[in-house]
């Protein structure tokens, strides 16, 4: 597996995906200053709305990197389709379930580390410019770490959740809508404009994440060795 | 007779409709099988089911004497095809394309790129990215990637799509110096029917989904599709000299007004001789052969088999 995930990332020039995802982690950057700075004076404030500058960073870095998941599936396994190089790939003497597993797997492991990385280079930045009452970001805290990991780690599953959409439709652009509007439902149910933001009305939001992530991917790899490829 | 490749009264079903219906073919070990039909005939559905990538809905594949199952992955380690057109990363060079196969089929052989990349006359654009590639550039990459591993069976969908004259030889020399000189089994399908009569041992016609013919190419020479054709004043009475004073029973008008005699015991002198006797004038004779064109054209025209 580990043989296949890394072809996986020679043949899609991982380094194209690392510069997509510094651009990424930039943009969001840039909307966190800009959002939260006081207009007049320009310096960073410690509380945008009822948000703490950490919790916004979580929510824009979360939210664009389970996109950018969507996006990378997208082209890791739903254009194979597309393009007909699937008829290559499922002549190859493997499994089809295990080659769409790697792709899955090099997609989803490389965009946890690379929102990992993200929030790490932010909270440093962050940390430069304000400190860490005035931000929310204690680094010493064990909390803020599991934080980080675990909402990385849901950002990644809930982007894998338009593959069900993208498998069954075996359209990149269908892929990428879906990708769009879940990420906006679940932004909805975190941020509690769906449900009462609430512990309870996130851990929906989150819940739905992890069983839907394994759920599209059952729905989507379902019966995928004896179907048809066309 | 042993067959390195058959299939038994293969079907598929989509919609309610069959693309390919009972089609039972046989591959002998080391032969060039030819396979040939219009388009839409069924020809690709029946190699995709041969490389495992549709499911028959009736019917079974044997390959290299086992049955063809959804678990048969070790048969595609000694299989190299090209079905439909060959694709492949496009952002890689044609070298990295086909160490990525060589990585995936599990073959290491030092030296086996280049000699693949020599055999297609493709060393010199090997570093170049496959975007760049000509369409008979890609199609001579998708062959030199399928040899590649020295597989046991090739299957090849059409694979002189989009190549020049030179190109299209050089592929059938290959061809046949894989299938005589390694013994390699092939089958291929073209529309190019003077293709597969020159590299074809065997062929296997297909019409509406089904085989009509499966034949020896030495068995088409031996069918006397050599005829007498000539060209009459007055059919009408030509036709009953044919008949009445010669005996023939097998002769046609074809196209353009001229008799086709396929009657082996009519030589053209015995025929000129009592025609003249028989004051049918005579505006031409020859004795012509028929080609695998022909042949096919005849078969698939749904007329009377020779």
């Amino acid at each position: 597996m580990i043989k296949l995930i890394k072809l996986e990332w020679k043949k899609y020039s991982l380094w194209k995906y690392v510069r997509g995802a510094a651009i990424t982690t930039a943009v969001m950057l840039g909307m966190l200053l800009l959002i939260s700075s006081d207009p007049d004076t320009g310096v960073l404030v410690p509380q945008v709305g009822k948000s703490t500058i950490h919790a916004l960073t979580e929510l824009f870095l979360n939210m664009s990197y389970q996109v950018f998941t969507g996006v990378m599936l997208a082209g890791f396994v739903v254009s194979e389709y597309e393009t007909g190089r699937i008829r290559l790939m499922f002549a190859y003497p493997i499994r089809r379930w295990t080659i769409i597993a790697a792709k899955i797997a090099a997609v989803c492991l490389f965009t946890f580390l690379a929102l990992l990385g993200s929030k790490i280079l932010v909270y440093g930045i962050l940390l430069a410019l304000r400190s860490e009452e005035d931000t929310g970001i204690h680094l010493g805290e064990v909390s803020l770490w599991t934080g980080a990991v675990l909402g990385a780690g849901v950002s990644v599953l809930g982007g894998c959740i338009p593959l069900f959409v993208g498998m069954k439709t075996k359209s990149s652009r269908a892929m990428l809508i879906a990708a769009f509007v879940i990420m906006l439902g679940v932004m909805g149910l975190t941020q509690g404009n769906v449900l009462p933001f609430t512990e309870g009305g996130s851990a929906v939001g989150y819940a739905l994440q992890i069983l839907g992530a394994p759920a599209a991917f059952f729905a989507a790899v379902y019966r995928i060795e004896t179907e048809d490829v066309r | 007779m042993p067959y390195i490749l058959q299939t038994n009264r293969l079907t598929k079903t989509i919609g309610g409709k069959n693309i390919v219906e009972e089609v039972s073919l046989h591959v002998k070990k080391g032969e060039i099988y030819g396979f040939l039909g219009p388009n839409g005939a069924g020809k690709t559905t029946v190699m995709k089911m041969i490389t495992n990538l549709w499911k028959p809905t009736k019917g079974s594949v044997e390959i290299f004497g086992e049955p063809l199952t959804k678990n048969s992955y070790e048969v595609l380690k000694r299989m190299g095809s090209i079905i439909e057109f060959p694709t492949f990363y496009e952002q890689m060079t044609g070298y990295q394309n086909l160490w990525l196969h060589c990585e995936y089929m599990g073959y290491y052989r030092h030296g086996s790129i280049e000699n693949a990349l020599d055999l297609l006359g493709l060393r010199e654009a090997a570093d170049k990215k496959v975007k760049d590639y000509s369409l008979g550039m890609k199609e001579r990459l998708g062959i030199a990637r399928a040899i590649l591993s020295k597989p046991e069976l090739l299957v090849f969908d059409e694979p002189t799509n989009g190549l020049d004259p030179a190109g299209i030889k050089q592929i059938r020399d290959l061809l046949k110096a894989l299938s005589r000189e390694y013994g390699i089994s092939i089958l291929i399908s073209s529309h190019i029917l003077s293709e597969i009569e020159c590299i074809a041992d065997t062929i296997g016609i297909i019409h509406h989904g089904r085989l009509i013919r499966e034949i020896a190419m030495e068995e088409i020479d031996r069918m006397n599709l050599a005829y007498i054709e000539t060209e009459v004043s007055d059919i009408r009475r030509a036709c009953a000299v044919l008949a009445d004073q010669m005996g023939a029973s097998n002769f046609r008008i074809a196209e353009g007004g001229v008799i086709r005699v396929y009657d082996p015991q009519i030589t053209p002198q015995e025929l000129a001789k009592t025609f003249a006797l028989q004051d049918v004038e005579i505006l031409s004779l020859g004795r012509k052969a028929e080609s695998l064109e022909d042949y096919f054209l005849k078969m698939t025209s749904g007329e009377e088999g020779l």
